[in-house]
């Protein structure tokens, strides 16, 4: 039984990823990287500058080819530009450029592509984010600009929408409406993709979290996993570095951060920050971790 | 749904390029007309007569107006702020080629042809009320206009590539790579006639007359092997050139990356 829409086998993960490599100029980025989502996740994209992110997005998509490896989504090849596909994917780069065309304009040219576009949803997104009305796309701020387009493919019926560090120039007011209409906007048969280093804007949003570092994903979990194997805890002063069960300790404002072997009895809050941290530092620890759980990494 | 070609596709591809270019076309022909009403009004101010050639206008327009917008028409491809939003639209590589080929090469010279024929309608009209100039505007129909076109779009193809081609500065790029070609072709030219044509030659490349027309001499000598070589380059130019071209361009633009606007 396939689906309808996305013509893949009903219940397969929208994106899988096999053995892919790329790099640029001759250099190798990814080495066999390996990764999957699922439908109705909001994947959080982490990793440090030059980890890969944006590179992985724009491979998703069909921006980039890789070298070798297969990338599929909704069980086509991205690479190949198919309408179909594309007609179902919406990226919001980092970087904006938006044409010197109106809204109105803009809506007319662009949401023909995209069949499962809903106009009224877009109008209440744009009342939402209070974007000016009968302006110039060009004429926006950097934040507008980001809204509108944010706006359009939230609206645009998507089934992957993969977004690059869309909290950037928000203001504070919209980053909460963000996560809102993000949250609202998922549904069982879409995958947000979201890549940022400002984790704390979408920290009660994103999960599973993927950790991208030196080439391949070193982490691909979600958060009721995590915390059933690890805790945190905040302290004033720094705990012994040989104490029991630490896996990480991290200087914070006014205290420590710590991280411990073993599930939060308490379910406190992971705090994203930390957690990347400690992936990133102690990627031999999460490994054998998860591992002797029988999870893989 | 056809992944390759759907005319509903190329139908909202070229809506969605009208609303982009639609203002700096109508600048453009603002331009181009409000010269050929100038020129003409002055012409018959100062020189009480017609002077305006409007064929020549045309043909002008034509070349320089469709040779930048050939050239133009990929401009965002290799525009990293710009070509992921080409690349994403949900449209095959030959539909977002297609529209823009039919657009430089079929639109826009009927587009020209328009324009100058307006301008030449509100020229003759001012000049023959204020001046008593006989009424002759441009004509549009003309079958010299006809076979010009023919001729551009396939100069054109060359742009076309060009602009897919070259990351930046495609019209400078094309012109130059086209100039190279031509001095080429005449270096080859030049040595085979020094081969075949030695007795005409003093020194490496001096000919002993400057009259000497060695087109007609090769013709004389060589008749049938001209013959040919007309008939391979007529065959070239006017029947593979462009579609050469316009193939290579569409391979072009099937295999860009985003990386390549970096």
């Amino acid at each position: 039984m396939t689906s309808e829409r996305t013509g893949a086998p009903a219940g397969d993960p929208l994106v899988t990823v096999k053995d892919l490599t790329f790099g640029y100029n001759g250099g190798q980025l990814f080495g066999g990287l390996n990764l999957r989502m699922e439908k109705g996740n909001i994947y959080g994209l982490l990793g440090l500058n030059g980890a890969g992110k944006t590179t992985l997005m724009k491979l998703l998509t069909g921006l980039l080819f890789p070298d070798s490896g297969d990338i599929r989504v909704m069980g086509d090849t991205p690479s190949l530009r198919n309408p179909s596909l594309l007609s179902r994917i919406f990226m919001l780069p980092e970087e904006l450029n938006v044409p010197s065309i109106s809204e109105t304009e803009y809506v007319l040219s662009h949401a023909v592509f995209f069949p499962g576009f809903d106009r009224d949803r877009f109008e209440r997104y744009l009342g939402e984010f209070d974007i000016p009305r009968n302006t110039k796309l060009n004429k926006l701020s950097y934040g507008q600009k980001k809204k509108f387009l944010l706006s359009f493919g939230l609206a645009c019926g998507s089934e992957l929408l993969v977004l690059d560090e869309p909290t950037n120039g928000l203001d504070i007011p919209s980053k909460s409406l963000f996560r809102r209409l993000v949250a609202e906007s998922v549904s069982d048969d879409r995958v947000f993709v979201i890549s940022t280093h400002q984790v704390r804007d979408v920290d009660s949003l994103i999960d599973p979290i993927t950790i991208l570092h030196e080439g391949s994903v070193l982490f691909e979990h979600d958060l009721a996993e995590v915390q059933s194997r690890i805790h945190m805890t905040r302290s004033v002063s720094a705990p012994p570095a040989d104490a029991d069960g630490l896996i990480y300790s991290e200087a914070a404002v006014g205290g420590y951060w710590s991280v411990w072997k073993g599930a939060d009895e308490e379910g406190g809050p992971i705090d994203l920050e930390i957690l990347f941290n400690t992936v990133i530092s102690r990627p031999d620890i999460y490994a054998q971790l998860f591992r002797s759980e029988g999870v893989a990494v | 749904m056809n992944q390759t070609l759907e005319p509903r596709r190329l139908g909202w591809l070229a809506r969605k390029d009208f609303f982009a270019i639609w203002r700096g076309t109508a600048i453009a022909a603002g331009a181009v007309a409000g010269s050929i009403f100038i020129i003409a009004v002055l012409g018959a101010l100062i020189e009480r007569q017609r002077v305006a050639d409007y064929s020549a206008a045309f043909q002008f327009a034509l070349v320089v107006w469709g040779a930048i917008a050939a050239s133009l028409a990929f401009g965002e491809l290799h525009d990293k702020t710009r070509n992921e939003d080409f690349l994403l639209l949900p449209a095959s590589s030959l539909e977002k080629v297609l529209v823009r080929l039919i657009r430089v090469s079929v639109v826009l010279p009927v587009f020209i042809l328009i324009v100058v024929f307006l301008a030449s309608i509100l020229s003759e009209a001012t000049t023959s009320l204020f001046f008593s100039i006989p009424f002759r505007p441009f004509n549009p129909l003309a079958g010299d206009n006809w076979t010009l076109m023919g001729c551009i779009i396939i100069m054109q193809s060359v742009f076309f590539l060009g602009a897919a081609w070259f990351k930046k500065a495609h019209l400078l790029k094309t012109g130059l790579s086209l100039m190279i070609f031509g001095i080429a072709l005449g270096f080859v030219a030049a040595f085979v006639f020094r081969l075949l044509f030695a007795a005409y030659f003093e020194g490496f490349f001096t000919p002993v007359a400057m009259n000497i027309d060695f087109e007609v001499l090769m013709h004389q000598r060589f008749p049938a092997l001209m013959d040919t070589l007309e008939v391979i380059g007529k065959t070239v130019f006017y029947g593979l050139l462009a579609p050469f071209c316009w193939f290579v361009a569409w391979l072009r633009v099937k295999e860009t990356q985003s990386s390549d606007g970096i």
